[in-house]
């Protein structure tokens, strides 16, 4: 069987129509958390079997109460009163033999403006499920509802093992309970004829009783101890009625006990959800405030970075300019040393000095040559004149010295700031690294908490989705529930545990009374005819029983091989993930993944008790297909979020490999990179996989709500 | 003063008006208007004026005044109290600015006042803002997208 093409309308977060084709082989859907894959599988589901899946409740059949759960909000919010909506899902189904179309559909009015989330202001104009075919005359078969349902169970998927071939990854554990056999044997029972022998067996030991009843009606006739075997008669007959109430009972108490599993598991599941719920804002908290500090730091970064440019970094690159100054300024001091004394005469100034020429003109005597002179004798005016002259060109090198030296004073002060201003420069480099390393960490520690925040966002969105707002506020009330369902469950265990003391008690006996009453003396030896046929029934039934638990025992073998087999090419290519070997316990039907060596003291963790259930289920659904002749589509959501990317890829390639058709839907191949979820496509060609999907949400350009988007799905390999 | 540093700080640079509204006054918050627009990247008036003739030193665009200025945009001694390497700076790129061709006496002599000083860094400074203004026609975003000229900042 393959599903060819699938048609989706207004369905859940598929606003109008959605068509798209599947082939043979692995098709592979990929889409982030609440982008609407656990909606196409429940597409497919409501198709097939007219029921929705509710958190909490399971599958349940879809009526006037829940029948909005199946329509796209947006559709639902779009209409105006008296505007018609339809809700459908339309599947081409091949098989060895024929092509059927299997559309399940609702079409719905809006009776009045109010509340239009709530079903009692819309109308159903009509409902059903229908299955079209060509038969062997190649007259077109449509068949309506109940008589279809019928037909897809009988003919095309059969509902009791569809749940081993479209599952939920989140159901895992109930399918599949490696520490409790009973899930394991009722799995092998719903996939096997192991259920038919077993009833034939049961049918068998009915008429067994019914002919042992008639016989002893003979038997009577010809006792010769009529009141013993009355006795032992009304003993045995009412032995089998307590035998058939206590199993009665027995089935009851089991059905009850299930059930009761079942509460718990669920309450288990809502409070690990609110556990991790409390958890999630815990951790959303401490973002918040970790992401605050973080856009301080870069605030205060970016009012610096301002300040540092202006002060600092704009002197980047300028030593050149500044060393042509500096040497410019050297020159300038050069300059002022060579001229600062310059006397075009070659003589100094100031020798004699004026205070030494004006003390030979009052002593009238010259200091050179030693000679007395005369006030206005050649001696006199040739000193004189030297002194005016020195005096006056004194004063004029004083100032011009003057003018020098305080030109000469900047000049010194400007290069007074050489080493501080080229030092600083020379620093501004690894200064401005420095600054925008620090600012590019804390913008990558930013980009990095955001997407966390995002993602734990998501995930409260979607356990409050799940759970509705008031999550915390229910705690207490499920604990106690969890407790209570819990002491039920060993009230149930021990009542059983009685009733099955109770009913070997009555069989033992029964037995007893039967030897017994065999063994009252007949007055002639006398073979009956029920004697013969209960000898045949026996032997019947003792084939019947032979051939179920060597079936059984079979099977058992037969998974254990191809879960094994399915390990080994997983762990095998894949050298990061511990080798290992599943075993079946045969007596208790518990699984355990061992060492090569046989050693089972391993504490596996919870990605390889998961890769241990899947290769279980994949190999009990490979062999189903196998021993059964048939071929299922096989299905699953989101089965690998417990492991990592490799082994994930090599589980899917091992289901595009084994099964004839299978559809996966998941979040676990998309890669983080480029600040955005991306899916590594070279990757996922290498792998083989050529029809992938992605799935993804379009409608809002920010802040999507399911009034405000759809799901949208588009072909990528 | 022995000290042309000191000298300065009187003076205030000379800014082309068409500069100071495209340029200064878009780009520099102003004390009173704190909590107003964030993005605008520099804090006071001296600092775009300090791009400006960093960036006309460093290209070499020398680009005498044009038009009307803006002769009190700000005193230097803002500058030398918020980053007094930058004052240093100008005034030694300044330095180096001097003609050559004049001989070495005479361009000392032009450090007697601070006024050939002034000049050169205005006149480089507005070439700056040429070139500023140049990169804004091509690219409005220049000053908000602040790593593009930061990023200027290393090629030039």
């Amino acid at each position: 069987m393959i599903i060819s093409k699938a048609r989706i309308k207004n369905f859940q977060s598929y606003y109008e129509i959605t068509d798209f084709n599947l082939e043979k082989g692995l098709n592979l859907f990929l889409g982030p958390i609440g982008a609407g894959k656990s909606k196409l599988f429940n597409a497919f589901y409501w198709c097939f079997y007219d029921e929705m899946y509710k958190t909490d409740y399971g599958w349940l059949p879809v009526d006037s109460r829940n029948f909005l759960s199946i329509f796209n909000k947006k559709a639902l919010l779009e209409a105006d009163v008296n505007d018609i909506i339809e809700s459908c899902v339309e599947l081409t189904v091949i098989t060895e033999d024929k092509t059927y179309s299997i559309k399940n559909q609702i079409t719905i009015k809006r009776i009045n403006s109010e509340d239009y989330t709530s079903e009692k202001n819309w109308k159903i104009l009509n409902n059903g499920l229908i299955v079209s075919f060509d038969n062997e005359d190649g007259n077109r078969i449509n068949l309506e509802n109940l008589e279809a349902k019928n037909y897809i169970d009988k003919k095309i998927l059969p509902k009791q093992i569809s749940k081993y071939i479209w599952f939920q990854g989140e159901t895992l554990n109930e399918l599949i309970d490696i520490k409790n056999g009973t899930t394991f044997k009722n799995a092998i029972n719903y996939i096997s004829y192991i259920e038919y022998y077993e009833n034939n067996i049961k049918l068998i030991n009915d008429v067994i009783r019914r002919i042992e009843k008639e016989l002893r009606k003979k038997q009577r006739k010809n006792t010769l101890n009529e009141n013993e075997f009355n006795r032992l008669s009304h003993e045995i007959e009412r032995l089998e009625r307590e035998i058939e109430s206590n199993q009665y009972q027995i089935d009851n108490k089991k059905i009850e006990l299930t059930k009761i599993k079942k509460t718990i598991s669920d309450i288990d599941k809502r409070l690990n959800d609110i556990n991790e719920y409390i958890d999630l804002k815990h951790k959303k908290e401490k973002l918040e405030s970790e992401l605050k500090h973080v856009f301080e730091k870069i605030e205060e970064l970016d009012k610096n970075k301002s300040n540092e440019f202006s002060k600092k970094w704009i002197l980047y690159g300028t030593n050149k300019l500044l060393e042509k100054g500096y040497k410019k300024l050297n020159k300038f001091q050069k300059w002022y040393e060579e001229n600062q004394n310059n006397n075009p005469t070659g003589l100094p100034y100031d020798i004699p000095s004026p205070a030494y020429l004006k003390e030979m003109l009052d002593k009238k005597e010259c200091f050179v040559c030693g000679n007395k002179f005369n006030e206005g004798s050649e001696h006199y005016r040739i000193i004189k004149e030297r002194l005016d002259y020195a005096t006056g060109k004194l004063e004029e090198i004083k100032n011009k010295n003057k003018e020098l030296l305080s030109l000469n004073n900047k000049v010194t002060a400007l290069l007074s700031t050489k080493n501080i201003l080229l030092n600083t420069i020379n620093n501004i480099e690894e200064y401005i690294k420095t600054f925008f390393q620090k600012y590019k960490e804390l913008n990558e520690r930013k980009k990095r908490l955001i997407e966390e925040l995002k993602n734990i966002k998501d995930e409260i969105t979607a356990l409050q989705e799940k759970h509705g707002n008031k999550m915390t506020d229910s705690f207490t009330n499920e604990k106690s529930k969890y407790n209570y369902n819990l002491d039920e469950k060993e009230r149930i265990n021990s009542i059983l545990k009685n009733l099955n003391n109770e009913q070997f008690r009555l069989e033992n006996e029964l037995m007893h009374k039967k030897k017994d009453l065999n063994n009252i003396p007949q007055n002639t030896s006398k073979e009956y005819q029920e004697e013969k046929i209960l000898k045949y029934l026996l032997a019947l039934k003792n084939i019947y029983e032979k051939t179920r638990d060597e079936e059984f025992k079979k099977l058992i073998d037969k998974v254990e091989k191809k879960a094994n087999d399915i390990l080994y090419k997983i762990t095998r290519a894949n050298p990061n993930v511990i080798t290992g070997k599943i075993v079946i316990d045969r007596d208790t039907f518990k699984i355990k993944l061992v060492d090569l060596d046989d050693n089972d003291n391993r504490d596996p963790n919870t990605g390889h008790t998961v890769l241990t259930k899947m290769c279980i289920i994949n190999a009990m659904v490979l062999i189903s297909n196998e021993y059964k002749n048939k071929s299922y589509s096989f299905i699953t959501d989101a089965p690998t979020s417990d492991l990592d990317d490799g082994t994930t890829k090599l589980y899917y390639k091992i289901i595009n490999d084994e099964f004839e058709q299978s559809i996966v839907l998941t979040k676990d191949l998309f890669v983080y990179k480029n600040n955005k979820n991306e899916i590594d496509i070279d990757s996922l060609k290498q792998f083989n996989f050529n029809n992938v999907f992605l799935i993804k949400k379009e409608g809002a350009n920010e802040n999507l709500t399911e009034s405000n988007s759809y799901s949208k799905i588009e072909k990528i390999i | 003063m022995n000290n042309i540093l000191d000298e300065i700080l009187a003076y205030s640079p000379k800014v082309e008006a068409k500069y100071k509204e495209s340029i200064i006054e878009k780009f520099s918050q102003k004390q009173v208007e704190k909590g107003g627009d964030s993005r605008k990247f520099f804090n006071m008036y001296w600092q775009p004026f300090a791009w400006a003739a960093m960036l006309g030193f460093k290209n070499d665009r020398r680009t005498p005044l044009s038009g009307k200025t803006d002769p009190d945009i700000f005193k230097y001694s803002v500058i030398n109290n918020q980053a007094p390497d930058i004052l240093r700076a100008l005034v030694v790129m300044a330095v180096g600015k001097l003609d050559d061709n004049e001989n070495i006496e005479f361009q000392l002599k032009r450090l007697k006042k601070p006024d050939e000083i002034v000049n050169i860094i205005n006149e480089y400074a507005n070439g700056g803002f040429e070139i500023i203004s140049r990169k804004l026609n091509e690219d409005p975003d220049y000053f908000y997208e602040h790593n593009k000229f930061i990023t200027d900042l290393f090629e030039n």
